[in-house]
């Protein structure tokens, strides 16, 4: 028998301009479920100005800080914990490259090419990294036990 | 007409228009009524193509003077026998249908505009304006004012206005007070049409453009406001500016108030996405907001322009421009002699190889063309003859009206349903929205 793959947790945003459309975010989570990614947890959230500095503090000073926490704060979002072994690199692939006009002519099946509007609305989020998903989950969802996932997945 | 009556349920605050004057119609973007015509709707993740009519959404033999799109709502301005509305279609999250009520879920709704007559139509991402002037009809007597006065307009509106795009007062900023019960300005989310007011109670807006998230209002005294979302430079509001505003905001650089009359009279404004082009009658093009892809037509990108920009003449100088489209990534120009203009990033309609050019250049199949429309990656053209042809990125939309879910590097013709058993029809507008698009199509 092969070895298992290992599991992997990563945070998934569906922004706030695909969240205003209802349709459009039932057709999201029929993506995710066909891409057998497990939803750990799920919430819908609206953040303040405050909220999306902190969480983008990193970019603050570059060009695109302002437009982006703009754009976070415009509407409710959801934040996910998708689970999947190599979800972290898989999420992304699926959302696909950060610029929708961009993905639609170079990543025609991705989801930010089906779904993404701009380059400031690009719809999605996924974590780039191990340390990264973990950082972001505790911002998302404090209240979640990684540690326990942590232990119960290595047995 | 059964159907418009019963949906139309909202009547619109008549008592506060003015007496209109009987000039002064050709200051307004032409439309024409076409009671022959049908809308046809495609796009939204369908291959085919809908008569509405033909699925009774819009009863038959209706004049039809608007069409606009949102990101995921539709408005149809129709007029018949002593009624009047506008017909919403489509999401309706924040209220841009104007129906009084939100709703999750997608969903029909009519605005009544009896005794008023609509002089446009425009939709955001999610939020819509209508604006209106009362019908001259109604004001027949021998008492009307001097042709002098301008006629007074009305600019209604509605839906989200989380950015302050709706221009009453209300945004993000307030939605925590108006949540907790205490008296703000406007509503964060304004389901009913609602009307803007500018300072001057004499001045009327005769054009209103909307971008996904911003609002751009052209006035009968030479001047220009916005409201909205500003970080990338959509309010044009000067080089130290780019924070929202929740009410219309003076663009100085080419407003008469402001000494702009120096420059030029602004006689055609096109935004969509996060930028504007602007038409002086001078045939001067300005440009401000995002220019990340080159749109700005100056050889070069530039990541946002906080105030209007003057582009030199950027084609050849015996063309004269005569209408000018906002697209996402690319802005487009159209000449007298009925040629398309392009520049900036996408499908351009240059072919699969120049997707990226900071020069515009001629679409080399178009000609004969009268009118340009353009939105987020994608775009259309109707030349002399009434035919329909758009070009630019898909997705899985099927927004270019084509059957097929391809993008189109080149313009490709848009065959109508009513073309199916070989009739000639005529286009007469076209409307494009995030994920489809809406026509006005007279069949014979």
């Amino acid at each position: 028998m092969p070895p298992r793959p290992l599991t992997q947790l990563t945070l998934a945003l569906l922004k706030p301009d695909l969240t205003a459309n209802s349709l459009k975010v039932s057709k999201v989570l029929g993506h995710i479920q066909q891409n057998d990614f497990n939803i750990v947890a799920h919430k819908k959230l609206l953040w303040s100005k405050n909220d999306a500095e902190a969480f983008y503090g990193e970019h603050r000073g570059k060009f695109f800080f302002e437009r982006l926490c703009g754009y976070m704060t415009s509407g409710h979002f959801h934040a996910l914990i998708l689970e999947k072994p190599n979800a972290i690199p898989e999420w992304r692939s699926l959302i696909g490259p950060t610029h929708p006009p961009r993905a639609r002519i170079n990543a025609p099946d991705t989801l930010r090419s089906l779904y993404g509007m701009t380059d400031t609305r690009n719809s999605f989020h996924g974590s780039d990294a191990v340390s990264s998903a973990k950082e972001e989950i505790r911002f998302f969802f404090p209240e979640y036990d990684f540690e326990k996932w942590e232990q119960q997945t290595e047995k | 007409m059964t159907l418009v009556r019963t949906l139309l349920h909202k009547p619109l605050a008549r008592a506060s228009l003015l007496r209109p004057a009987s000039s002064h119609r050709s200051q307004f973007h032409s439309s024409a009524s076409h009671a022959k015509a049908c809308i046809v709707k495609w796009g939204y993740g369908a291959k085919d193509m809908h008569v509405l009519e033909d699925s009774s959404i819009i009863p038959q033999g209706l004049n039809k003077t608007w069409i606009a799109a949102g990101a995921s709502h539709r408005l149809i301005a129709l007029s018949g026998e002593g009624e009047a509305g506008v017909l919403g279609e489509g999401m309706n999250h924040s209220g841009q249908l104007g129906s009084g009520v939100r709703s999750d879920e997608p969903t029909f709704s009519a605005i009544d505009t009896s005794g008023m007559e609509i002089l446009g139509l425009a939709c955001g991402r999610e939020h819509s304006m209508l604006l209106t002037r009362a019908q001259e009809e109604t004001y027949d007597d021998q008492e009307a004012p001097p042709t002098s006065i301008p006629t007074k307009t009305i600019l209604f509106g509605f839906g989200n206005s989380m950015y302050g795009q709706l221009g009453l007062g209300g945004s993000k900023d307030t939605l925590s007070k108006e949540l907790a019960g205490e008296d703000v300005p406007g509503h964060v989310f304004e389901p009913s049409p609602t009307s803007v007011q500018l300072s001057d109670p004499d001045e009327n807006v005769i054009q209103v453009q909307c971008g996904l998230d911003h609002t751009i209002l052209r006035t009968d005294q030479g001047n220009l406001y916005s409201m909205g979302w500003g970080a990338d430079g959509q309010l044009g509001l000067g080089p130290s500016s780019s924070s929202d505003r929740a009410l219309p905001t003076l663009i100085e650089r080419l407003s008469w108030k402001a000494g702009g009359k120096a420059i030029g009279r602004v006689k055609e404004i096109s935004s969509s996405t996060d930028f504007t082009l602007a038409l002086l009658d001078n045939n001067q093009v300005w440009i401000w907001g995002n220019a990340e892809y080159g749109q700005c037509m100056v050889n070069k990108k530039i990541d946002r322009i906080l105030e209007p920009m003057h582009i030199p003449h950027p084609i050849p100088q015996s063309e004269v421009i005569t209408s000018v489209a906002a697209g996402g990534t690319f802005g487009l120009l159209l000449t007298e002699s009925g040629a398309v203009y392009t520049c900036g990033y996408g499908a351009l309609g240059l072919g699969r190889e120049k997707d990226q050019i900071l020069l515009p250049e001629k679409i080399p199949s178009l000609s004969g063309i009268r009118r340009i429309v353009a939105s987020t990656d994608y775009a259309a053209a109707i030349n002399d003859k009434g035919e329909l042809y758009t070009w630019g990125t898909c997705g899985k939309s099927g927004r270019l009206g084509h059957g097929d879910f391809e993008t189109c590097f080149e313009p490709k013709r848009v065959l109508m349903p009513q073309e199916s058993n070989g009739s000639k029809v005529i286009v007469h507008d076209v409307a494009l929205g995030q994920d489809g698009g809406l026509a006005i199509v007279e069949a014979p």
